[in-house]
């Protein structure tokens, strides 16, 4: 039974030392991979594995239209992975560029999907509040355009929520 | 004279065996970070992660998996030969080899994902739950100075439960051993 209490020793060894071993001796040059594969290395300096780089949702253009008094802003949002994303929300708060007059809260109506590798537009919408409606009366009565900020940026892209503390500045025709 | 067999012995084994087969496919500890971005699928007998449509391991915990395999399945294998002949002069040498295996994985297991948990809240000031969820913002140096938040959902999965029936099995064997060994006749 000597035997048999050997064996099941040498097993118990082997079954830990071999294939540990045998993974410093595959990483032998770069050990340091033996824990962190590059996969994790990537996603520490933030390219997070992507071919291009993973950038927010970019400023495109805005339409204004007066009937509706509603400002649409879009934005181009590119996934550079081969996975496929959701833009769950996008909005931002809506200011004055020159009193920083808080005119109101703009948003995505509805979720855009967007496939791997592939780039969507998305649009915000911004109805102008009486607030706004006022604010053009008495600050900037008889401009033909006002200047406006999109702050505090916020997008949940499939669940992942980032805030930028950035701005958009967008130039808006305001009904005469 | 009556076959001695440990069924306890049996069932332990046999249920080790079947926990490694479905362990290589269901984790035994799921963490899924935003909707389904990032997984972690943890178990001792396989551990992987898929980030954004990649899937990979780290080679360390595939050789720690890969011993674990083999621990546990030469464990079971060694249960069910020592439950059909217990009373045999080599059985108690199997027992006492095959029944600790999956009680250490399980407690190395609970363990480690313990640790880890911890020195991630530590290193990273992320708080990554052992079960249920939590809203986790990370660390401003990774987000080049946007704040980003994520929701993170983590729990046991069944092949947990399997792993600790397992486990109970093989403890019950190791009692039921004394039960047949007392009622062995002079």
């Amino acid at each position: 039974m000597q035997i048999l209490g050997l064996i099941l020793a040498l097993i118990s060894i082997g079954a830990v030392a071999g294939p540990v071993a045998g993974v410093v001796l595959v990483y032998q040059n770069n050990p340091v991979e033996m824990i962190v594969p590059s996969e994790i290395e990537a996603l520490i300096d933030g390219s997070f594995g992507a071919d291009e780089p993973f950038e927010l949702p970019q400023y495109v253009s805005s339409s204004f239209d007066p009937s509706t008094q509603t400002l649409t802003a879009t934005f181009s949002f590119a996934n550079p992975f081969e996975f496929d994303l959701r833009v769950n929300s996008l909005s931002a708060d809506v200011e004055c560029a020159i009193h920083a007059f808080n005119l109101g809260h703009a948003e995505l109506v509805d979720s855009v999907p967007i496939d791997a590798g592939d780039t969507a537009m998305i649009p915000v919408v911004f109805k102008w509040t009486q607030a706004a409606e006022d604010h053009f009366l008495t600050a900037h009565s008889g401009a033909a355009s006002i200047d406006v900020e999109l702050v505090n940026l916020g997008v949940d892209v499939s669940g992942i929520i980032i805030e930028t503390p950035g701005s958009v500045s967008v130039n808006v025709p305001l009904p005469q | 004279m009556q076959a001695k067999i440990n069924w306890f012995g049996i069932a332990g084994g046999i249920a080790v065996l079947l926990l490694i087969c479905l362990s290589a496919y269901f984790p035994w500890w799921q963490l899924v970070v935003g909707e389904n971005l990032v997984k972690a699928n943890v178990s001792p007998i396989y551990t992987n992660f898929d980030f954004i449509g990649s899937s990979f391991t780290i080679p360390l915990l595939l050789a720690l998996n890969i011993s674990s395999v083999i621990l546990m399945t030469v464990g079971g294998i060694a249960l069910l030969i020592y439950s059909f002949k217990p009373l045999a002069s080599y059985s108690r040498r199997l027992l006492s080899f095959g029944y600790k295996k999956p009680l250490y994985s399980l407690i190395l297991f609970v363990v480690c994902l313990v640790a880890i948990t911890l020195v991630v809240k530590s290193v990273w000031d992320l708080n990554v739950p052992l079960m249920g969820s939590a809203q986790t913002t990370l660390p401003s140096e990774m987000t080049q100075g946007a704040t980003v938040s994520v929701l993170m959902v983590a729990s046991f999965q069944w092949p947990f439960l399997l792993a600790i029936a397992a486990a109970g099995l093989c403890i019950a064997a190791r009692f039921y051993d004394k039960k047949i060994a007392t009622a062995q006749p002079a």
